[in-house]
């Protein structure tokens, strides 16, 4: 069964149509890109698949539409990394990272063994165990912004949407961060992930989705979707194509057109 | 865990802090009773002058500053979580100024003169048409700055209407009355405004306390909030109504208090660990404290001169503003 089926899916921010007519599925264990330019409609997709926005169409996970899980129902299935990153309050990390275990503790009862030992995995997949002590409001952008990328984890569902994760994190730590993605999906997770990286997605994913002004362009594997003629049609880009350990190099050299 | 610890002992400290403030507030007073006279008029049925002024002076002013301080508190660290703003505090949403404007109509119109509970009564009706203005404005979207600007517009318009009954009243014994009640106090309180007031904060406390695990993850934003399964609308009026109900009651008996709302959430925030769903305990025991030596050092400050609970409270919460608002500054440099 899909685990993430959107079908027909439109959206507005105010008068501008943002999403027009999305369709498409995530499987079980697939660590889908979401790619496009500037203002092309990836968060808006991935705010309307949590219902934080009103939208036009249908998502269903799992086979169950969306809104009849209620709140709670839906929190337990997907977890969600908004782009930008907050912390109100000068909390621990690690409390911070146990907040994602809210959706699976019944009102007033404690943290549970299980519950402190997902919090303690996802710490460790996001390398920020060495500062559970510390307050998350003193940490570095990239630190904080694996410190959120633990706390998505620690609700351990079977989808995450992240839009733009690796966003300002050094090569290494996004490098590791889509390897753990990728752990993810080998482990029968879905991860739909948004950037801006195409050298990048084009490694780590096993399927890309490129979003153009509101409509969905291209969907195939990175190869079929990364071609010359497109990146110059959507991105207004020339690329360097190559290949290196294995893997799809994709580096935008220059501008196609003047903007 | 030291985190952990640290707060257990904040808790226990306030717990005993505020037992004591409260003890102390029924021993403080013209009338010299002894300690151990005082604790057996309060249950004596005998009926003489000490069990009098102890069961029906001391004690509900005792009852009334421990209650409207929980109150301040417990609602000023809601509305700080909620809001994700360390400058907020309960009178924020309109519902002080509402209620003061209830009283000022009802001292006005000499309503309170034909009999006493006419000015609670008229000031909970105020607060409540207020409160149902501010959630109407906010909405069903939930966004905090329509309530907050929604909060603003109530509150400039009551302080407007307290302003006019001012300048038109032809008494100037009213007027004198108006301005002194606006100064918030707790003298002179019977039994009946604390069973009047507290089924009112019972109800707001209850709704108030429900959102600390919502209040947690707000700290997150409100999107991350709601991904987390938090309903946004249900915490938006949990906040408004608890806040209404026991700070409007709280205004309705005693005035307007203001800065502790806003000061002892700030202060004992790093002792929660920064998470709000710990600051509410501690921040409604802190404001019981607080409003409980406020109300001890007004008797023992100025014996027989009647100096105003709100007076105090504004005198040392506004200079502790300023210096809040100079550290957030050097922070944002």
């Amino acid at each position: 069964m899909t685990r993430l089926a959107v079908s027909h899916l439109s959206a507005s921010l105010g008068k501008r149509q943002v999403l027009d007519d999305v369709s498409f599925g995530v499987g079980a264990g697939e660590l889908v890109g979401l790619i496009g330019p500037n203002g092309a409609g990836k968060s808006t997709l991935l705010r309307s698949i949590m219902g934080l926005l009103r939208s036009k169409g249908e998502i269903r996970l799992d086979g169950v539409r969306a809104e009849s899980l209620g709140s709670r129902g839906r929190a337990r299935k997907v977890a969600y990394m908004a782009q930008r990153r907050e912390v109100a309050w000068a909390m621990s990390v690690e409390a911070l990272v146990a907040l994602g275990r809210l959706p699976h503790l019944e009102r007033l009862s404690p943290m549970r063994a299980s519950d402190q030992a997902a919090v303690d995995r996802a710490m460790q997949l996001m390398d920020v165990t060495a500062y559970r002590q510390r307050e998350a409001t003193a940490l570095s952008g990239g630190e904080l912004a694996r410190v959120l990328a633990a706390r998505a984890l620690a609700q351990d569902t079977p989808l995450l949407l992240a839009d733009e994760p690796a966003a300002g994190l050094d090569p290494a730590h996004q490098i590791g961060l889509m390897q753990t993605f990728r752990t993810l999906a080998d482990e029968g997770r879905s991860v739909l992930v948004s950037t801006h990286d195409l050298g990048l997605a084009a490694r780590s994913c096993t399927r890309l989705i490129l979003l153009d002004r509101g409509r969905l362009v291209a969907d195939g594997m990175p190869e079929e979707v990364l071609t010359p003629e497109t990146l110059r049609a959507v991105y207004g880009v020339n690329a360097y194509f190559g290949e290196a350990e294995g893997g799809m190099v994709v580096l935008p050299v220059g501008l196609s057109a003047p903007i | 865990m030291s985190e952990a610890r640290l707060y257990r002992f904040t808790l226990a400290g306030l717990g005993l802090a505020t037992l004591v403030l409260f003890c102390l507030s029924l021993m403080v007073g013209p009338a010299g009773i002894g300690f151990a006279d005082s604790l057996a008029a309060l249950v004596s049925e005998r009926g003489d002058a000490v069990a009098l002024v102890m069961q029906q002076i001391r004690l509900p002013r005792a009852l009334l500053g421990l209650m409207i301080g929980i109150t301040l508190g417990l609602s000023g660290a809601v509305l700080q979580g909620y809001l994700r703003n360390p400058l907020a505090e309960p009178a924020l949403i309109g519902v002080s100024a509402s209620a003061s404007l209830g009283a000022v109509i009802a001292i006005y119109t000499g309503l309170s003169a034909l009999f006493p509970l006419a000015l609670p009564l008229s000031a909970l009706a105020a607060a409540g048409v207020a409160v149902v203005i501010v959630q109407a404005m906010a909405g069903a979207q939930g966004s905090t700055l329509t309530l907050i600007l929604a909060g603003v517009a109530v509150s400039s318009f009551a302080a407007a209407m307290t302003s006019l009954a001012l300048n038109l009243s032809s008494n100037p014994f009213a007027a004198l009355e108006i301005i002194f009640w606006m100064m918030g106090s707790l003298s002179d309180r019977s039994m009946t405004h604390v069973w009047l007031a507290l089924p009112f904060m019972l109800a707001g406390w209850g709704a108030l306390m429900m959102l600390g695990r919502a209040l947690d993850a707000l700290t997150l934003g409100g999107e991350t909030a709601a991904s987390l399964g938090i309903d946004m609308r249900r915490v938006q009026a949990l906040a408004i109504f608890g806040t209404a109900a026991s700070v409007g009651a709280a205004t309705a008996v005693a005035g307007a208090i203001g800065f502790v709302g806003l000061v002892v959430p700030h202060l004992l925030r790093p002792l929660a660990g920064g998470r709000p769903s710990r600051l509410l305990p501690a921040s409604a025991l802190g404001g019981a404290s607080v409003v409980l030596a406020a109300d001890i050092l007004v008797r023992v400050l100025a014996p027989g001169r009647d100096l105003k609970l709100g007076v105090l409270t504004a005198t040392v919460g506004a200079p502790f503003f300023l210096w809040l608002v100079w550290r957030e500054r050097r922070k944002a440099a």
